[in-house]
C-alpha cells in the first residue's frame, strides 16, 4: 500500500519562451514508514515534485494519487481539506506566525486539519513531549533559534496525523546540530507512526536518516542511489 | 480555529493602535458635528416644542420665530382669547438687541430676545437652572452660553440696545450656536425693540380635549391676517428654517470624515495583507480556506473600527463636558442612536474599502510558502 504514487507526471513552469519543464515524465512511490530524499541542484524541479505531490499545483499530464484520493480529480475545495488531513508540510523557512505562541502555531495547524480543538490540544501537547520541545511552547517565533523553530514546524507538520510529511530543504539554514535534531525528528515519526517522508534537500547530513534516496535533475527524477552511498 | 486564525493575521499592536485612533478621530469630528446639529435642533424643540403650548398663531405668511420680522395685529390677543376652546393665549415679543456687559468692552453679542408675560406666561424659558424668571421690566434670563461670552452670571448686569438689565436666570436648551435666546417681560421686550404694544407671536394653550384642529381653523376664519400652526408642525418648520444652512456643512464633513475612516482602513488592510503574504500563503498551503483567512482580516478591520468608533464616542463624551465646563458656547447634543449609526456607516465604509486589498489576498499563491 502506497502513500503517494505520481504516474508521468509532468508539469511546466512559466509561458512561452520562458516556459521551463519543471517536471517532466515523473514516476514516485512513497510508502508508509518510509523517508524518500529528493536531491538535485537548484532549479532542478524538487520543490514542484512536492507542490504538485500536495495538490497545490496540478499536473499538465499525469496523475497523483494521495491517501488513497486522485487529487486531480478532486475539486478545489474538496482538494484543500484533503490535503489539509492528509499532508503535513515544512517548508525551507519555519514560516511560523509571528503573532502566535510555538504551541499556538502547532494547534493552529491541527485545527485547520479538522481535529476538534480538545483533541488537537491534546496532540499538540502530546508532541510537544515527544520531539522534547516543550520548555518552547509558550515562546513566540522571534524568541526561538533556527533550530527551535524549525523543530516546532515539524511538530505543526506532524500534530494532525497526516499520511505525508513534504519538507523542502528543512535544514538549508540550520547548523549541524540542529539539522541532525529536524532529520531525527522526521524519522523518528516516520518509523513510529508510520508517516511517508519525503525531503527535498541538498544537505548530506540528511543522508542518514533516509530510506531511499532519489536524483533529480532537469525534471526528471532517478537514478537511485543506495543508502549507503 | 477562528480565533487563532484571527490573532495569527491580526496587525501589530501598535499598528492597530495607530489605526483605531485614526478611526477615532474621524469618529469624533463626525459624531461632534452631529451632536453641535442635535443641539441646534432640540434647542428649537425645546422652546417652540414646550408642552403648555398647543397652538401658535403667526403673521400671515410666517412659519417660523427664528428668522420672522412681522408682527401681528393688535387685536389678533383679544380676538384669540374669544375662540371657543382658547383656554388661555399669551403674547409673545421676538426681536435682536445688542447686549453687551455693562462694564467692560467685550465684543456686543446679537440675542434672539421674547419678551412674555413674565413670569408665567406662555412662551417662557423652557429650563432655568440657575435663579428664576424675570418677574418685572429690567430683568432677563440668558442662555449660558450668552452669559458666558458676556462674562455675567445671576446677580449681573448688561446692556439690552443700552438698556441696562439684571440677569436673574441662566436658561439651558437655549443656544442656536449663531445666536441664543433670551427671555424678558413682554413691557421689557417693548421698551429694548421699540414696537409699542405690538406683538410677533401668540401662544395658544386649549381646553382639555378641545379639537385643535378646529380651534387653528377658527382662528384663521376670525383673522386672515394669521396663520395658525400646531406645536408639531410649528417645531418642525422651525427646525426645518435653523438646519438648512447646517446640513450641506454637516453633510460634507461626515463624507470627509467616512472618507478619511475608510482610507486608513483601507490602507491598513493593505498592510495586513502585503506584510502578511507569506503567512497567508502558509496558512493556504496548510489548507486554510480563504473565507476564512479573508473573513479574519475582514473581521480585524471591523474590530478596529468598532474600537475606533467607541473610542471617538467616549472622546466626544468627554468633550462635551470639557466644552460645558470650559467652553459653553458650542454645545453638544450626542444621542447613542446617532453614535451607533456613524460606527455602522465607518464599518460599512471599511468594508468597502478593503474591497481592493482583499482581491489581492485572494490571489496569493501558496506556493510562496516555498519560496526561499
Amino acid at each position: 500500500m502506497s502513500i503517494l504514487e505520481l504516474h508521468r507526471v509532468s508539469r511546466a513552469r512559466g509561458t512561452g519562451e520562458h516556459a521551463v519543464q519543471a517536471l517532466s515524465g515523473v514516476d514516485l512511490v512513497v510508502r508508509p514508514g518510509e523517508v524518500v530524499l529528493v536531491e538535485g541542484p537548484s532549479g532542478s524541479g524538487k520543490t514542484t515534485l512536492l507542490t504538485v505531490s500536495a495538490g497545490l499545483l496540478s499536473p499538465d499530464q499525469g496523475d497523483v494519487l494521495l491517501a488513497g484520493e486522485r487529487v486531480v480529480t478532486l475539486s478545489a475545495s474538496r482538494r484543500r481539506a484533503h490535503r489539509a488531513r492528509a499532508v503535513g508540510f515544512v517548508f525551507q523557512h519555519p514560516n511560523l506566525l509571528s503573532t502566535l505562541s510555538a504551541r499556538d502555531n502547532v494547534l493552529l495547524g491541527a485545527l485547520i486539519a479538522g481535529r476538534e480543538r480538545t483533541a488537537a490540544l491534546a496532540a499538540t501537547h502530546a508532541l510537544f513531549e515527544e520531539l522534547g520541545i516543550s520548555h518552547l511552547a509558550h515562546r513566540r517565533p522571534n524568541a526561538l533559534s533556527g533550530g527551535e523553530e524549525q523543530r516546532v514546524a515539524v511538530a505543526r507538520a506532524l500534530v494532525h496525523g497526516p499520511a505525508l510529511v513534504l519538507a523542502d530543504e528543512p535544514t538549508a539554514s540550520l547548523d549541524s546540530a540542529s539539522g541532525r535534531a529536524v532529520g531525527e525528528a522526521l524519522a523518528q515519526m516516520a518509523h513510529t507512526k508510520g508517516v511517508g517522508v519525503v525531503i527535498a534537500t541538498h544537505d548530506p547530513r540528511l543522508r542518514v536518516f533516509g530510506t531511499r534516496r532519489l536524483w533529480m535533475e532537469d525534471g526528471c527524477l532517478g537514478a537511485v542511489v543506495n543508502r549507503t552511498d | 480555529m477562528n480565533p487563532l486564525l484571527y490573532r495569527a493575521l491580526a496587525s501589530a499592536w501598535r499598528r492597530s493602535l495607530l489605526a483605531a485612533s485614526g478611526v477615532a478621530t474621524s469618529a469624533l469630528l463626525v459624531v461632534v458635528l452631529v451632536a453641535s446639529y442635535r443641539n441646534l435642533t432640540s434647542a428649537v424643540e425645546s422652546y417652540v416644542g414646550q408642552p403648555g403650548i398647543d397652538l401658535w398663531i403667526a403673521p400671515l405668511g410666517t412659519d417660523n420665530l427664528i428668522r420672522s420680522s412681522a408682527l401681528l395685529d393688535e387685536g389678533t390677543l383679544g380676538a384669540a382669547r374669544a375662540v371657543p376652546g382658547v383656554r388661555r393665549a399669551d403674547p409673545l415679543l421676538r426681536s435682536f438687541v445688542s447686549a453687551h456687559h455693562a462694564s467692560d468692552d467685550r465684543a456686543p453679542l446679537s440675542l434672539l430676545v421674547l419678551g412674555y408675560e413674565a413670569p408665567t406666561g406662555l412662551g417662557g424659558p423652557p429650563r432655568i437652572t440657575e435663579g428664576r424668571a424675570p418677574r418685572r421690566v429690567r430683568e432677563v434670563v440668558l442662555d449660558r452660553a450668552s452669559a458666558f461670552q458676556l462674562g455675567v452670571d445671576v446677580g449681573g448686569r448688561v446692556q439690552l440696545n443700552g438698556v441696562e438689565t439684571r440677569v436673574v436666570g441662566i436658561s439651558d436648551e437655549t443656544n442656536l450656536l449663531a445666536t441664543q435666546f433670551a427671555f424678558l417681560t413682554r413691557e421689557s421686550a417693548s421698551g429694548a425693540s421699540g414696537f409699542g404694544e405690538r406683538v410677533s407671536f401668540v401662544a395658544v394653550q386649549l381646553v382639555r380635549d378641545a379639537d385643535g384642529d378646529a380651534v387653528a381653523r377658527e382662528i384663521e376664519a376670525r383673522l386672515p391676517g394669521v396663520s395658525v400652526y400646531a406645536r408639531e408642525q410649528f417645531v418642525e418648520r422651525n427646525v426645518r428654517e435653523v438646519a438648512a444652512g447646517f446640513r450641506p456643512l454637516l453633510l460634507i464633513v461626515c463624507v470627509v470624515g467616512m472618507a478619511a475612516a475608510a482610507v486608513l482602513v483601507s490602507l491598513l488592510i493593505h498592510a495586513v495583507v502585503d506584510d502578511r503574504a507569506r503567512d497567508i500563503a502558509v496558512l493556504l498551503a496548510l489548507g486554510a480556506p480563504i473565507t476564512r483567512v479573508t473573513l479574519s482580516v475582514l473581521t480585524h478591520a471591523i474590530v478596529l473600527v468598532m474600537v475606533g468608533g467607541a473610542l471617538g464616542a467616549s472622546l466626544s463624551c468627554a468633550f462635551r463636558s470639557a466644552l460645558a465646563r470650559w467652553f459653553p458656547t458650542v454645545g453638544l447634543v450626542i444621542h447613542a442612536h446617532d453614535v451607533l449609526t456613524i460606527v455602522l456607516v465607518l464599518c460599512v465604509a471599511a468594508l468597502a474599502s478593503a474591497y481592493a486589498p482583499l482581491v489581492r489576498l485572494r490571489r496569493i499563491d501558496p506556493v510562496e510558502a516555498f519560496r526561499a
